[in-house]
């Protein structure tokens, strides 16, 4: 088994107005509190992805805090995807739905075209 | 209590320890010879019944928070059992947050066996088997 990459986290302002966040290592309840708090801190922009191909693993602190920044951001009139999911993510992604509601992407050309889109 | 078919950790129930705890329990696996997709399902549900613990199962002011897990391997399964000391289960009169009903259902969603006991005071017992025949 590959050793445990720490957890860590990249913000990026891609384009005006547009956040980029990259998550690398494990994802669960002792850095979760990171996690919100970068996503709060791109609260009001009009487009934020999440770039899940460096995470290794998730728990439900870590979906939470996706669907809890997916419902603020739309709910301002923005839009928030997450890409790049593997293995243990992406099943726990599929496993609980997420992957059924516009907010799983496997690429991020794929999430930034949706981003782009109008909303439904 | 460490042999070729059980597995044991004990540990204080604290958010740093639940990683530490994923990974003793993902490595036993891999070592019984469980295959990558039993392996993550394992690590995510002792993840979530850790978490539930670490949470729910002591008050904020407790000294000791005793988490104990033990991994079994049967002949088709691994059985997770993750044991507490806390104050056990409580009726909840208001909705659970989105985090916590999401831990039960991937934990329950995942596992082919589900399993709670609990006794008010007394400490909280989770059984859960991951078929060992899963596919990748």
């Amino acid at each position: 088994m590959s050793s445990m990459r720490p957890f860590g986290l990249t913000e990026t302002e891609f384009q005006p107005d547009s956040r980029l966040i990259a998550i690398a290592g494990e994802l669960d309840l002792a850095v979760a509190d990171q996690l919100t708090a970068a996503l709060a801190r791109a609260s009001g922009c009009s487009l934020v992805l999440v770039d899940l191909g460096s995470c290794e693993f998730i728990d439900s602190t870590g979906l939470a805090a996706f669907v809890q920044a997916s419902s603020q951001i739309e709910g301002e009139g923005g839009r928030f995807a997450v890409f790049g999911a593997s293995d243990q993510v992406l099943r726990v992604l599929s496993v609980t739905g997420l992957t059924e509601n516009g907010l799983v992407f496997e690429s991020v050309e794929e999430a930034f075209a949706a981003g782009q889109a109008p909303a439904a | 209590m460490n042999t070729g078919r059980d597995f044991l950790i004990r540990l204080p129930a604290q958010p740093d320890n639940i990683a530490v705890i994923r990974a003793a329990v993902g490595e036993r696996a891999h070592e019984w010879g469980a295959n990558r997709r039993v392996v993550d399902d394992l690590r995510t549900v002792v993840t979530e019944a850790c978490t539930n613990v670490v949470l729910h199962a002591y008050p904020e002011e407790a000294q000791q928070r005793p988490l104990e897990v033990s991994l079994r391997r049967e002949e088709e399964a691994l059985q997770l059992v993750v044991r507490d000391e806390g104050k056990g289960v409580q009726a909840s009169g208001g909705e659970r947050p989105y985090g916590l009903r999401m831990g039960l259902l991937l934990a329950g969603a995942i596992s082919s066996c589900f399993q709670l006991r609990s006794r008010r005071g007394r400490g909280t017992e989770l059984t859960l088997q991951i078929p060992l025949d899963a596919t990748t």
